[in-house]
């Protein structure tokens, strides 16, 4: 178990920044995940904390100690990665058992721990396999028994569901879920996929262009975005974003035509603001619509649909739809939401800050 | 998978009046396609080598065939003591051979696993002593080591080791030829096993890091053997390159000086065509030839044992 800090801490190539300036506090126990695309600097900024990457400036603390020139092994960590690294030569026991071998564990030990590792993972009829005999799941599992036989302080994800198909990867996703419970471990766990990163985290950085965007619970990324780009990012589909403007009052015209009731923000009259609003909280009832968009393109997933529509603004929006309303190509749809889910953006990309809470209605708007 | 126009599918086939499986129709079809080229294979090596094996057991010179001795050159072989002089040397210049150019080539291609500056440019000129052609550098280490007027033995002569004669002293002669072969061998070996280095997936290095695995213990548990396959193939084809060696040697020294650096190749060489005995010469080489296809067969057989990765 670790605390991890990292302090000012920038990586670069050269000129190249790749993590520039960036502080974050890892709380001992935590289910840490790094979010974002890729080129953001989520998987250096974890090797740096493995110790695999050198760090260019600022510090790595590990209870409070500075371990920049510590070596990966002494600074307890053990990492499962992208396409899992097994030892191609040895066999999934001596995969398991390698660092306590490295460590100088004792032969008894080592085969004691290793059957653990393997009953916990549920591996124990593979242990004299090589891992070319195994398949993806296989190979994920005896790369995180390797990492749990080590007992480390801190585990580290890079990826680790990437390879696997999409059923094993949402079976994989509740094991790790649940070794984090049972562990209760400090795990720092990387990923670009932002439903991976929701369904685990306890916080979850989201990274851009190695510069922390936003940091939080899921459901604070989820409903407080502090800018587009988290908006954007979390929740699928995602956000829809409509061009505005503050037209005074808390006023605000869409593109698309109707106007919001927005009070409370901090906007000066005329600004150009981008309005997010998601799928979900979109309204399709008459009484309560705002814009009108044609539908273009409908994805039924069973229990519910997504309408691609376009606006008269030509701007595009998705709409979700459940099952009593069932859109169809080419049908207008009436589009409408509850001003309590909409999201003001300013043009810098910041979300508009909220003056007061108790401003803010709870109506639905016609379109004017 | 069909080959050509063959139809094979998996009810297999007509092949005239005969019924064939798929399988049989498909291994048939190999053959066929095998076939010119076993032809020409036989007629090119075949043919020499069968005359060979006839002309081992006639006594005749160059210029007859002599008579039909059987086993006879063999026999004889056998009890030649310069025979099994040349085979210790044989033995002594192929291990050096193959073992000093791989741990040269195999050391500098680890060397050259992490940048620096040059790195291109030193990767060519290590490559030099393979491209240069082995009559000019035979020619250049005569230069450098045959008199004792040369640079070499001019330069240990001056730091006070006295006077070694690098060539002429047989002992000394066996060492020189021996280094000169690793010298013009280790190229080879740093391409082969620099690309093996290359193959190893660096996350499985890293994965080997973070389990405290470093330094000698990473040469030893991870890259020695998981580039153990290529290095048993490098080491067989080194081993086919040393024995079957003749410029390097005759080059240097002729197999002298008192035939300390023959080995079997030279003998035969001068068996057949300095002694005029053919019969005598290619009985040697026909022994040699039975010598390596065994031992290339205990190795083949040794990596597949290893069935590494």
């Amino acid at each position: 178990m670790a605390r991890i800090e990292l302090k000012n801490v920038s990586k670069s190539y050269g000129n190249h920044e790749v993590v520039w300036d960036l502080d974050l506090v890892i709380p001992d126990g935590s289910l840490t995940v790094f979010v974002g695309p890729s080129g953001c600097g989520k998987s250096t900024l974890l090797r740096m904390i493995a110790g695999l990457e050198d760090i260019s400036a600022g510090d790595v603390l590990f209870d409070g100690e500075r371990a920049n020139d510590v070596s990966p092994v002494r600074r307890g960590v053990a990492m499962v990665f992208q396409n899992y690294a097994l030892y191609p030569h040895l066999t999934v026991r001596d995969n398991i058992g390698f660092g306590l071998k490295m460590a100088g564990a004792g032969k008894d030990e080592i085969r004691e721990r290793v059957d653990e590792a393997a009953d916990t993972l549920h591996i124990e009829p593979l242990l004299d396999r090589r891992p070319a005999a195994l398949s993806g799941g296989q190979r994920q599992r005896v790369a995180i028994g390797r990492a749990i036989v080590r007992d480390p302080t801190v585990f580290l994800f890079d990826e680790p569901l990437s390879n696997l198909d999409a059923e094993l990867r949402v079976v994989m996703r509740v094991e790790i879920a649940k070794l984090h419970q049972q562990l209760r471990a400090t795990m720092i766990y990387v990923t670009h996929d932002q439903v991976e990163a929701m369904t685990l985290a306890d916080q979850i950085v989201v990274l851009r262009a190695g510069q922390i965007e936003q940091i939080g619970t899921a459901d604070e990324l989820f409903s407080e975005p502090r800018n587009l780009f988290v908006a954007g990012f979390i929740g699928s589909p995602q956000m829809n974003f409509l061009k505005g403007r503050h037209i005074g009052g808390g006023n605000i015209e869409l593109a698309a035509g109707g106007r919001l009731h927005m009070p409370g923000h901090e906007l000066a009259d005329g600004e150009p603001v981008t309005v997010g609003i998601r799928p979900e909280h979109i309204v399709t009832q008459s009484e309560t619509s705002l814009v009108s968009g044609r539908v273009d393109v409908v994805e039924n997933l069973g229990g519910v649909r997504f309408a691609h529509t376009t606006l008269p603004s030509d701007e595009t929006m998705v709409v979700e739809s459940r099952a009593d309303v069932r859109p169809k190509p080419g049908d207008n749809l009436s589009i409408g939401f509850s001003n309590r889910h909409v999201h003001i953006f300013r043009e810098s990309g910041e979300a508009a800050n909220r003056l007061t809470e108790s401003a803010i209605g709870d109506s639905f708007r016609r379109v004017e | 998978m069909t080959l050509g126009t063959a139809k094979i599918d998996k009810k297999g086939t007509r092949f005239g009046n005969t019924a064939l499986s798929a399988t049989q129709a498909r291994r048939l079809t190999l053959a066929g396609l095998a076939l010119p080229s076993i032809l020409l294979m036989v007629a090119i090596n075949g043919y020499p080598i069968l005359f060979a094996a006839f002309q081992s057991m006639y006594d005749g010179s160059l210029l007859n065939w002599g008579e039909f001795v059987g086993f006879g050159n063999y026999a004889e072989v056998f009890r030649d003591p310069a025979f099994w002089r040349a085979v210790r040397f044989t033995v002594i210049f192929t291990m050096a051979g193959v073992l000093g150019s791989w741990a040269v080539g195999f050391g500098l291609a680890l060397l050259m696993l992490k940048p620096f500056p040059g790195r291109a440019l030193f990767r060519v000129l290590l490559l030099l002593p393979w491209i240069v052609p082995i009559v000019v550098s035979s020619m250049s280490w005569n230069w450098l080591l045959a008199t004792p007027y040369s640079l070499l033995p001019q330069a240990v002569e001056a730091i006070g080791l006295g006077r070694v004669m690098f060539l002429a002293d047989p002992t000394m002669a066996m060492i020189t030829v021996c280094v000169f072969k690793v010298w013009i061998s280790y190229p080879f070996m740093l391409m082969i096993m620099g690309g093996a280095l290359q193959a190893i997936d660096k996350n499985v290095m890293e994965a080997a890091e973070v389990d405290g695995c470093s330094g000698l213990r990473r040469l030893r548990h991870m890259i020695l053997p998981m580039t153990a396959r290529t290095t048993y193939i490098a080491w067989i084809l080194m081993v086919f390159f040393s024995v079957n060696d003749f410029p390097t040697i005759y080059l240097l020294t002729g197999g002298g000086p008192l035939s300390s650096t023959t080995t079997l190749i030279v003998m035969a060489y001068r068996t057949v065509f300095q002694d005029f005995l053919p019969g005598y010469g290619v009985a040697i080489s026909f022994i040699v030839t039975i010598a390596l296809v065994a031992l290339s067969i205990f190795l083949l057989r040794q990596i597949r044992k290893s069935s590494l990765q």
